[in-house]
C-alpha cells in the first residue's frame, strides 16, 4: 500500500471528521458517574480468582518442596532449650538445671565447662535435666530444690551422678551411671 | 469532607474535558455507547486511586486520558475475544474508506506513547499547547512525537498490506 503524503494527511482528517452522536449529555453522564461513586467498587473476581490459583500453585510447590527435602536430625527440645540456657547464663560457674522445666540456678565448684548436658528421670513424675562438667560439684538453694549434685567421671565413658536433693519437700538420694555428652536416662539408671 | 472535595474535582473534570474523553475514546472503539461505557469506567478507576492522586488538575485530565486510551483498547481486545458474539460496529464512514479499518489496525500497533499521541494530538481538535498539557509534554516533544507517530504508521500500514 504505497500512499503519498497527502493521501496519509487526508487519511488521518478523514478518521478525524468522523462524527458520533452521544445519547446521554454531560449532566446526565455526570450524575452517573456520581451515583456510582456512591457505590461500594465492585469487586474484582478477575484478581481474587488469580490470586486463589497464585495461592494453590504456591501451597503445592511448598508441599512439594517439604516433601522432597531430606529429613534433618532431630534434636531433643530439651537440649535445644538447655543450650540457649546455658547461653544466657554464661558465666562457668553458675549451674542450670531443669526440674520439670522450671529453671534452677545453683552454684558451681569446677572449672570445667559444662559440656554434658543430662536428662534422668530420677522419681515419679521428677525429671532433672543438668548440665555439668566431669567433674563437678553442684550446690542449689532455691526455694523448691535444695541439696547437692555431685559429678564424678567413672571412665572415658561415664559419669556417676551422685544426686542429694529436696524437691517440694520430697528427699531424693541416688547415685545413677550416665553417659557422658547428651544423654537421658531412665529413672533405674540404664541408658535409653 | 475529603470525598466532597473530590467529587467536586471530578464533576468539575467531566464538565470540562468530558468531550475529550469521548472524542478519544469514540475513534478507538468506534461506537458512542461504547465510548461511554469506557469514559465511565475510565473515570471509576480514577476516583478508587484518588487518595494517591495529589497532582494537579491538568494532570488528573493527563492521567485519565491515559486510561481512557488503555480502557478503549481493553474493550476492542475483548471484543476480538468475543469474535462472533459481538458484531463490530463499523461507522458509515468508515464503510465509505476501506482505508480507515487499516488505519485503526496500524494505530493500535503502535507502542503506548505514540498511540496516545496519535488520539488526542492527531485526532482530538486540540490546539499542540492543550494537547501537551493533557500528555504532559511541551509542544516541541509533541512535534517531534506527532512526526515519529505518522511515520509508523504509514510503515505499520504497508508492512500490513504486504503480509
Amino acid at each position: 500500500m504505497q500512499m503519498n503524503n497527502e493521501q496519509f494527511e487526508k487519511l488521518l482528517q478523514n478518521k478525524k471528521d468522523q462524527s458520533f452522536h452521544f445519547e446521554k449529555s454531560e449532566e446526565e453522564f455526570l450524575a452517573e458517574f456520581l451515583a456510582a461513586t456512591d457505590r461500594p467498587a465492585a469487586c474484582d473476581f478477575r484478581f481474587l480468582r488469580r490470586a486463589a490459583l497464585f495461592a494453590v500453585a504456591a501451597g503445592a510447590a511448598i508441599f512439594i518442596w517439604f516433601s522432597m527435602k531430606p529429613e534433618e536430625p532431630v534434636v531433643s527440645p530439651e537440649v535445644d532449650l538447655m543450650t540457649e540456657t546455658l547461653r544466657l547464663f554464661a558465666g562457668d560457674d553458675v549451674a542450670v538445671l531443669f526440674v520439670d522445666n522450671d529453671l534452677v540456678i545453683g552454684e558451681r565448684t569446677s572449672d570445667e565447662h559444662p559440656e554434658n548436658l543430662l536428662k534422668v528421670s530420677l522419681d515419679e513424675n521428677i525429671e532433672l535435666k543438668i548440665a555439668c562438667a566431669n567433674n563437678d560439684s553442684i550446690s542449689i538453694n532455691s526455694s523448691n530444690v535444695y541439696g547437692n549434685v555431685i559429678v564424678s567421671q567413672s571412665d572415658s565413658q561415664t559419669l556417676v551422678l551422685d544426686i542429694d536433693l529436696l524437691i517440694q519437700g520430697r528427699h531424693i538420694n541416688t547415685k545413677i551411671p550416665v553417659e557422658r555428652g547428651v544423654t537421658k536416662v531412665e529413672k533405674n539408671g540404664l541408658h535409653s | 469532607v475529603q470525598d466532597a472535595i473530590y467529587k467536586n474535582i471530578f464533576a468539575e473534570l467531566i464538565r470540562s474535558r468530558l468531550p475529550l474523553f469521548r472524542s478519544v475514546a469514540v475513534k478507538i472503539v468506534n461506537s458512542s455507547a461504547d465510548a461511554d461505557d469506557v469514559v465511565q469506567n475510565a473515570l471509576l478507576r480514577a476516583w478508587n486511586k484518588r487518595r494517591s492522586f495529589s497532582g494537579r488538575r491538568e494532570a488528573l485530565s493527563a492521567w485519565v486520558v491515559k486510561i481512557v486510551v488503555s480502557e478503549s483498547y481493553n474493550l476492542l481486545r475483548k471484543r476480538e475475544r468475543e469474535g462472533n458474539k459481538l458484531q463490530r460496529i463499523v461507522p458509515v464512514e468508515q464503510r465509505e474508506n476501506p482505508l480507515l479499518p487499516e488505519l485503526d489496525k496500524a494505530i493500535a500497533q503502535l507502542p503506548e506513547l505514540y498511540r496516545e499521541t496519535v488520539h488526542v494530538a492527531i485526532l482530538c481538535d486540540l490546539s499542540i499547547e492543550d494537547a501537551g498539557r493533557v500528555l504532559g509534554c511541551s509542544a516541541n516533544t509533541l512535534y517531534q512525537r506527532i512526526h515519529k507517530a505518522k511515520s509508523m504508521i504509514r510503515e505499520i500500514m504497508r508492512r500490513n498490506a504486504n503480509e
